[in-house]
């Protein structure tokens, strides 16, 4: 009976309730997009892992295994799963001319019958079955963007290190190549002797060692504490040890980032949908009042109504949930088109639903509504039947508003919180959102009830049109306060995301990096710094900043072995960057002073060279983050493996490095004379240069010093920016949404109200106000709201971005006020059209109606 | 049988306190019709009320049917209040009070499922139809409140408060936003059903002439009988 009653009221008020699922289904459809779009690339992953990877297990690392170790890692192998295979891979960094042309690329040693799964697909003519193609030792494949960009075709020659090529395969398809466009070079493949041929591994030289395994039993996998006591048994932080699940984890990972972003706007839109379900709902429920008192006069008990609402609301939930999954799963098809462009992305990814997305969906949509539905069905309790004999006496049972009433959505806005967190694999960035997002609705909630209670105060000195729009929204202020805090958050999404990019644009672009370096020069060997400073001389150039660059590994900490929490699982953003942290090798340098692009923060930066014959410890900076993600402190003493001699000093400086300098930067900044004959390379910058002198300095480098390699930064950071623009689109594209549910919501309460102020409109009608005044009245009032929720949203915006530019991206900030003027425009044009588009019935109500007005049903 | 004794209630407010009835007695037989009458604010409405277990006095005994509804040694409990007012009283507003969302045999047959009279919705619908027929809408059962005049849903309202067979009807002012035609058919098809069954019946009233149709009158003036 109860269903079937709540069925019937959602019958007699369906486009009510059509616009509440609509309104929840509009508020969850980015969630559904983003969730739908991680899922479905952690799939997508997870199911090609073992193309991706090539094999069933992969060893690999910075540095060599030595043949006991491999040895002892295929003894280990053996004895858990049987037979395997072994093959090795390696992966180098070197420069690339061909023509006058000359590009960084990886080099990737093939080798006869690897990947064990998946195959190379190669365009044009060259064509092979798997395991029948060979490399000749003068020959390479090459990525096919190195034909579209430097126009190199089969059957000519390129140069790599100190060889020649001749390139017999463009590949179409590399299965280990899950997206190019996030890659710093192109893979180019040689054969293992023309590795040596070409000189390319030098002492020094960023090289990636990898061992790949195939299990010859077939469906055999390496249980969890198989594969820790491997990792023990290696005991080398340095090298990862890989499964196909670990590396379809990885690959997802990198997408994770956009779609945490993504995601947390998608949380906005929801948040909103929330604030227009509330005001929907909770303007349904007052109407309901009577029927409530109905229900009750003839026997239906309290919680029996309650529950009847309850299940309304349910009923509702999962209507709107399941459209919002609808909804949702067509955007996904739309926008992971334009993702996989933007992120040249060669991936056949199936999209759609799956069973924990709906799920998800589900108990975000429904749970969500639940823990709304506390506060909102909770007058219920305090409507008597009584009232159908004494209307007045429950006129304010809907509309308390206390302590104890508020702190029912105690519940929902923990959820939000945890959901945000959720959404955002981060505590911090979950939790700074939450506090933006939450906390200033929150914040502002009572201060706008307060200044629209006070603020008829002030309306007798005002014009006739404005008095009465200040009063009526004075008068609902419930209503207004909901309709101006959705505008404020629409405006506030929509200031922040433009703001912050400006800022990382300007850092990239602006008048700081003017003297940003043209090239970056590394694996500069030792006894090639002196030939490069003359050959860079004789150039006209100038070397910036020519810095030793020395590999180690923190061993301990004030005398204790260093957790590394190898073999943990992450289960946050923070987690995961220090647990990658802990297990990475370091890049070390020494010298005396800082560059232009490093500042010393707390502590003193050390004087002169250090003492072996002192008593002394040697000190030690230490970049800001990074001693905050490992939890190091000032007077900290570190140990650091340096090649295997342990190297001991004191923590005195904590520096701030501004890494979009592009000058050589390290996280340890040893004091020179400690680590300064440890095996070495250099690295440096290259000062400004045109087009021309760039391509013309690289190509005179190649050819005098083939092996070492160059990042061009101009290029680097023309790729960063498209990669920013991408992802912004994509953010502006969420926004967007938010601010259509935003708009969703002021159309609902716009509408709702003129409904409300229908007597009133007749009764102004009736005392001869004539309609062009009369809509003068409603536009002001939901002009002022849009415009003061516009401007503030600009305030908070220009605030709360440099707050998070401050924090988060190094102090990265840059004032824009075009953005919240063009906001300003658009929000208060918007309420404008959605007055007029709500008042547009109502206003035609002719004042006779006054008369043929019943009283009742 | 109604009795009422000793019987006080007010409401308070910030400012002070208002008492609506004033120490009030009273007793109603059995089939007996019996009509209040007084002015706006005399407390006729609020005595409705408490016979009919919509609100709970402060003070004295309220007896219907044998059923101790309350007294200084307790009352019953808002659950039992409420099984008591499905099975025991009928009510008819002055402003009906129908259910916007239900057509006319739905609003009827509901309270038979409200009641639990009738478990069986189809059950409940052929004879919500019945007794509909016997306030003559037949023809206009499954049409929605917002259809049907003034007249017509005053006849609802009393097809819903008898159809679960009450022993007492309680009527606030049936007839108060109809007009004086319509008004007085409502009004007689009202004591011609309460003579057929034999309800006890209360009416609160200000017409002087509708009161004169009832077994008794009671005039109430601040909460007092007068």
């Amino acid at each position: 009976m109860l269903a079937r009653l709540a069925w019937l009221e959602i019958r007699n008020h369906y486009r009510f309730f059509l616009i509440f699922a609509f309104n929840l289904a509009l508020g969850l459809m980015g969630l559904v997009t983003v969730e739908g779009f991680r899922g479905g690339m952690q799939d997508t992953f997870q199911s090609r892992s073992l193309t991706l990877l090539g094999a069933d297990l992969e060893i690999s690392g910075r540095r060599e295994l030595n043949q006991d170790a491999l040895s002892e890692v295929e003894r280990q192998l053996n004895s858990y799963i049987g037979p395997v295979e072994t093959k090795r891979g390696i992966g180098v960094y070197n420069m690339m001319a061909y023509s006058d042309q000359t590009r960084l690329v990886h080099v990737r040693v093939f080798e006869h019958g690897f990947p064990f799964y998946g195959e190379y697909s190669f365009q044009d003519r060259f064509k092979s079955d798997r395991g029948e193609y060979t490399l000749r030792d003068d020959a390479v494949w090459i990525y096919p963007e190195l034909r579209t960009q430097m126009g190199i075709e089969l059957g000519e020659y390129i140069e790599i290190g100190e060889a020649k090529f001749e390139v017999v395969g463009i590949i179409d398809e590399d299965p280990q190549q899950g997206f190019a466009g996030m890659s710093l070079a192109p893979r180019v493949f040689i054969s293992h002797s023309a590795l040596e041929r070409a000189n390319l591994i030098q002492l020094g030289s960023v090289v990636w060692y990898s061992y790949h395994f195939k299990f010859l039993n077939d469906s055999r996998q390496l249980s969890t504490q198989q594969l820790s006591s491997i990792e023990q048994k290696l005991n080398e932080p340095a090298l990862s040890v890989v499964t196909p699940e670990r590396s379809g984890e990885q690959m997802g990972r990198v997408f994770d980032y956009l779609s945490d972003f993504l995601g947390l706007v998608s949380l906005v839109a929801l948040f909103l949908a929330s604030v227009g379900l509330v005001y929907l709902y909770r303007s349904f429920l007052s109407i309901q009042r009577r029927c409530m008192a109905i229900y009750l006069s003839l026997g239906l008990k309290g919680d029996q109504v309650y529950k009847l609402y309850f299940w309304q609301l349910s009923l509702l939930a999962l209507m709107g949930s399941a459209l919002g999954l609808i909804m949702g799963t067509a955007l996904l098809s739309i926008i992971s088109h334009f993702v996989f462009e933007w992120l040249n992305l060669d991936l056949e990814v199936t999209l759609g639903f799956s069973w924990s997305l709906i799920l998800k969906i589900l108990a975000v949509g429904i749970i969500g509504v639940w823990l709304i539905s506390i506060p909102l069905l909770r007058p219920i309790k305090d409507v008597r039947p009584l009232s159908l004999i004494q209307d007045s006496l429950q006129e304010s049972a809907m509309a308390r508003v206390n302590i104890s009433y508020l702190s029912l959505w105690v519940p929902w806005l923990v959820f939000y919180l945890f959901l945000s967190i959720n959404v955002a694999n981060s505590w911090i960035v979950g939790g700074v959102f939450y506090l933006v997002f939450i906390s200033v609705p929150i914040f502002m909630f009572p201060v706008c009830l307060f200044v629209l209670k006070r603020i008829r105060l002030i309306t007798s000195t005002m014009s006739f049109c404005n008095r009465m729009a200040v009063l009526y929204a004075s008068r609902f202020r419930v209503a207004t306060t909901t309709a101006f805090l959705s505008l404020l958050l629409a405006s506030l999404l929509l200031n922040i995301i433009p703001m912050i990019q400006k800022g990382l644009v300007e850092e990239l672009l602006g008048p700081e990096n003017t003297e940003r370096p043209a090239l970056f020069l590394f694996d500069i060997q030792e006894e090639q710094v002196d030939e490069i400073e003359q050959f860079v001389s004789q150039q006209g150039q100038r070397l910036i900043d020519l810095s030793p660059m020395v590999r180690g590994r923190l061993q301990k900490v004030n005398n204790e072995i260093y957790d590394r929490r190898q073999g943990e699982r992450a289960s946050t953003r923070e987690e995961e960057q220090e647990i990658r942290f802990r297990n990475r090798g370091l890049n070390l340098t020494f010298r005396e002073s800082l560059n232009p692009s490093e500042e010393i923060v707390r502590g003193e930066l050390f004087e002169g060279r250090y003492d072996w014959s002192s008593d002394e410890i040697a000190e030690v900076s230490l970049e800001q983050r990074y001693a905050q993600r490992m939890g190091l402190e000032l007077g900290d003493i570190i140990e650091v493996d340096v090649l295997g001699l342990p190297v001991e000093a004191r923590v005195t400086s904590l520096r701030r490095v501004r890494w979009t300098s592009f000058l050589p930067n390290f996280f340890i900044l040893f004091q020179p004379g400690l680590i300064d004959d440890a095996p070495k390379t250099y690295l440096a910058a290259l000062a400004q240069m045109n087009d021309d002198q760039r391509d013309q300095f690289q190509l005179s480098l190649f050819r005098d010093f083939p092996t070492i390699s160059v990042i061009d930064t101009a290029r680097l950071v023309q790729r960063v920016m498209e990669l920013m623009e991408h992802m912004a689109k994509a953010l502006y594209f969420m926004s967007f949404l938010s601010f259509m549910v935003g708009g969703l919501v002021l159309y609902s309460i716009c509408t709702h109200q003129m409904e409300s102020k229908r007597k009133d409109i007749v009764l102004l009608k009736s005392q001869g106000l004539d309609y062009k005044r009369l809509k003068q009245i409603f536009r002001r009032e939901f002009f002022f709201i849009g415009l003061v929720a516009a401007f503030l949203g600009g305030i908070f915006g220009i605030f709360i971005s440099f707050i998070i530019g401050h924090f988060f991206f190094d102090g990265v900030w840059s004032l824009s006020l075009m953005t919240p003027l063009a906001v300003l425009i658009v929000i208060s044009l918007l309420c404008l059209g959605i007055a007029q588009l709500a008042m547009h019935k109502v206003l035609r109500v002719p004042a006779k109606s006054l008369l043929e007005e019943t009283s009742d049903h | 049988m109604i009795q009422v004794k000793n019987l006080s209630k007010s409401y308070s407010n910030a400012a002070q306190e208002i008492k609506v009835l004033d120490d009030l007695s009273l007793e109603i037989q059995p089939s007996e019709k019996v009509a209040i009458l007084g002015r706006s604010g005399s407390g006729k409405s609020t005595l409705l009320s408490l016979i009919g277990g919509l609100d709970r006095p402060n003070q004295g005994f309220l007896i219907v049917n044998d059923k101790v509804l309350f007294s200084p040694d307790g009352q019953m409990s808002e659950s039992d209040l409420t099984d008591f007012r499905a099975q025991n009283i009928g009510i008819i507003f002055q402003n009906f009070h129908l259910l916007p969302h239900l057509t006319a045999i739905e609003n009827v047959a509901i309270a038979l499922e409200i009641s639990k009279v009738e478990s069986d919705f189809k059950m409940a619908l052929s004879r919500a139809k019945r007794i509909l027929s016997q306030v003559g809408l037949e023809n206009r059962a499954d049409h929605f409140p917002s259809m049907l005049s003034g007249g017509e849903k005053q006849r609802v309202a009393i097809a819903r408060a008898l159809v679960v067979d009450p022993k007492i009807l309680l009527a606030d002012e049936p007839s108060g936003s109809l007009d004086e035609a319509t008004g007085r058919e409502i009004m007689d098809l009202i004591f011609n059903l309460v003579e057929e069954t034999k309800k006890t019946f209360v009416l609160v009233t200000h017409d002087k002439s509708l009161a004169t149709q009832c077994d008794r009158v009671l005039e109430l003036d601040r909460g007092r009988l007068c």
